[in-house]
């Protein structure tokens, strides 16, 4: 079993969003300046080159938690200060959310297949024998890659019996489903923002934490400093990742200031049943299949790199898009934040119009941790709008589907589902190919891009399997799974 | 009397947030032939993440009574190794 890991770059960003939330919060903007040193003081250990190479990536990793993106830095001696008091009169950065430290990445060499040097260029060279291109020959005793025939595919590795020859990989390149992370000359990273597809997931690969996001959750403190009434719009998945039960969680929110909490797992029952009743037509008119609609990030995948699924992708507004509208109605001089693991939310949100802003479940605990709430000692509290199971369960790879065939019509059969669990290379094309055959392997194709669901989401807190068993958990008797 | 090395996973928000929720899991991953002489329990926050001024100090774990900060598995299991030991 795979042990559930948090890496350092977790804590450390966790760690700088709490002081610059607790900073924001009280309006001590010159903290912030010295976040940098109170968490890499002299004297004391440090991680990159040098302690002055830490505090100045910890300097870019506070702009962007104020909700700045680095590429925008005019001025490299404009104090965090300043950037503080900037939020007052400017919105948080705009879409593409994603921004990069260059100097904070480790230009890593290519994903490529190596040869080490425990390689004993032995008499039975299987490497040689496995390799499709014939790209390896042995000489002076080792085994060589012509790396001009290679094509990565790794078998030489599998064979080797001395495991002397390794995959090395490109950590952030390897984890883009859709290729569009590239190098510039001197091997740092690049993000082509017309392929990206907001996803995030180049930011828990990266081991140098070079890609970062600009968060959103200091204007959301200081709206809520100001008096303003702010909605909190909560994903299922947040219901996943804190050990107490959501009414805890809901009265933490109040304590902080929210005025109302609204679950979108009740837009996850309002998209359910708007996509049982869109799948009965389209199947009605013969449609082949027709896919969800929840996902951000999978809608911005069919848009920048699969026109030819767009007639299969339901029409259903998401959840977000749901509670949005619902909140909007019944507050319309309140300003509404959806908390959630999604980075593409934002993009999501960015493009709608709306919720006006988008924090993650990571903002959200540092937040808590700021503010030093203990969320075991708060009173329990109803939100103003619940969802059922059904809606909590879109969080949760297989959930959607699921909710989608308990609302259909009466009389309506089963549909068949084929679940996509993590959005990759190889499942692009696979689902390239579903479009352009206009056939695929069962009537409701759900893409969850992240694996695992929303709760594997690249924000949250704990590990997929856990925040899935959270949730599953409060399933009532008659739920049908 | 039970005589089992108690491993206290701090369940305070701030320790949860900074890594406990990755040790909550900890008793399942034991070696077996620990088992019968470890016991896992959460513990309420022990104030010791608003000691100092960093709450990178955060997660703590408490093995057989002696706290631990920025507990990861690796310092859990070596305390609990040292703890078996005496």
């Amino acid at each position: 079993m795979a042990i559930p890991m948090i890496s350092e770059a977790d804590r450390l960003r966790r760690e700088v969003l709490a002081y610059v939330i607790k900073a924001v919060k009280s309006g001590a903007y010159e903290d912030i300046d010295r976040i940098p040193i109170k968490i890499r003081p002299k004297g004391q250990p440090f991680s990159r080159c040098c302690i002055y190479k830490d505090r100045a990536a910890l300097r870019y990793r506070c702009m962007s938690a104020l909700g700045f993106r680095v590429e925008d830095e005019v001025d490299e001696l404009k104090t965090l200060k300043s950037y503080a008091e900037d939020i007052e009169a400017n919105p948080p950065a705009s879409d593409p959310f994603l921004t990069i430290f260059p100097d904070a990445c480790s230009a890593c060499m290519e994903s490529q297949i190596m040869v080490t040097n425990m390689c004993r260029g032995c008499l039975a060279r299987p490497c040689t024998n496995i390799c499709p291109r014939h790209a390896i020959q042995v000489r002076n005793g080792r085994a060589t890659i012509a790396h001009d025939l290679c094509v990565n595919c790794g078998k030489c590795a599998e064979v080797c019996r001395y495991h002397a020859i390794i995959q090395v990989p490109l950590a952030c390149a390897d984890a883009c489903p859709v290729g569009a992370i590239g190098k510039t000359e001197d091997g740092r990273v690049t993000v082509d923002h017309e392929k990206c597809i907001r996803c995030g997931k180049c930011i828990k690969a990266c081991p140098f934490a070079a890609i970062m996001q600009s968060n959103q959750v200091a204007h959301v403190v200081r709206a809520i400093a100001k008096g303003k009434k702010v909605i909190a719009l909560v994903a299922p998945a947040i219901n996943g990742f804190f050990p107490t039960e959501p009414g805890k969680l809901y009265a933490a929110l109040r304590q902080i200031g929210f005025a109302h909490v609204y679950e979108v797992a009740r837009g996850g029952d309002d998209t359910a049943a708007a996509e049982a009743a869109e799948w009965a037509e389209r199947k009605a008119h013969g449609a082949p299949f027709m896919t969800t609609s929840c996902c951000p990030a999978w809608i911005e995948c069919v848009e920048r790199h699969l026109p030819e699924m767009k007639p299969y992708v339901s029409d259903t507004p998401t959840p977000m898009g749901f509670a949005e509208r619902r909140a909007k109605a019944d507050h319309p001089d309140a300003l509404t934040v959806f908390i959630g693991p999604c980075m593409a939310k934002r993009t999501e949100a960015h493009k709608h119009g709306g919720p006006d802003y988008v924090i993650t479940a990571e903002e959200l605990g540092a937040w808590l941790i700021a503010e030093n709430i203990q969320l075991a000692d708060l009173e329990p509290s109803e939100p103003e709008v619940a969802g059922t199971q059904y809606g909590a369960e879109f969080a949760v790879s297989g959930g959607v589907a699921n909710a989608v065939a308990h609302y259909l019509p009466e009389g309506t059969p089963k549909p068949t589902v084929f679940k996509i669990n993590g959005l990759n290379k190889k499942n692009v094309a696979l689902l390239r190919v579903f479009a352009k055959t206009k056939k695929a392997p069962a009537d409701i194709i759900e893409v969850m891009v992240c694996p695992g669901g929303c709760v594997g989401g690249p924000c949250a807190i704990t590990s997929a399997e856990d925040a899935a068993k959270t949730i599953q958990k409060r399933r009532p008797t008659d739920f049908q799974a | 009397m039970d005589e089992r090395i108690t491993v206290e996973i701090c369940m305070g928000t701030t320790c949860y947030v900074m890594g406990g929720a990755q040790l909550a899991g900890i008793a399942d991953r034991l070696p077996e032939e620990w088992k019968d002489r470890i016991a896992v329990k959460g513990m309420r926050c022990s104030g010791a993440c608003q000691q100092g001024d960093r709450v990178g100090r955060a997660p703590f774990v408490r093995v057989g009574g002696k706290l631990i900060a920025e507990a990861d598995e690796g310092k859990v299991l070596a305390a609990i190794r040292e703890a078996l030991a005496h």
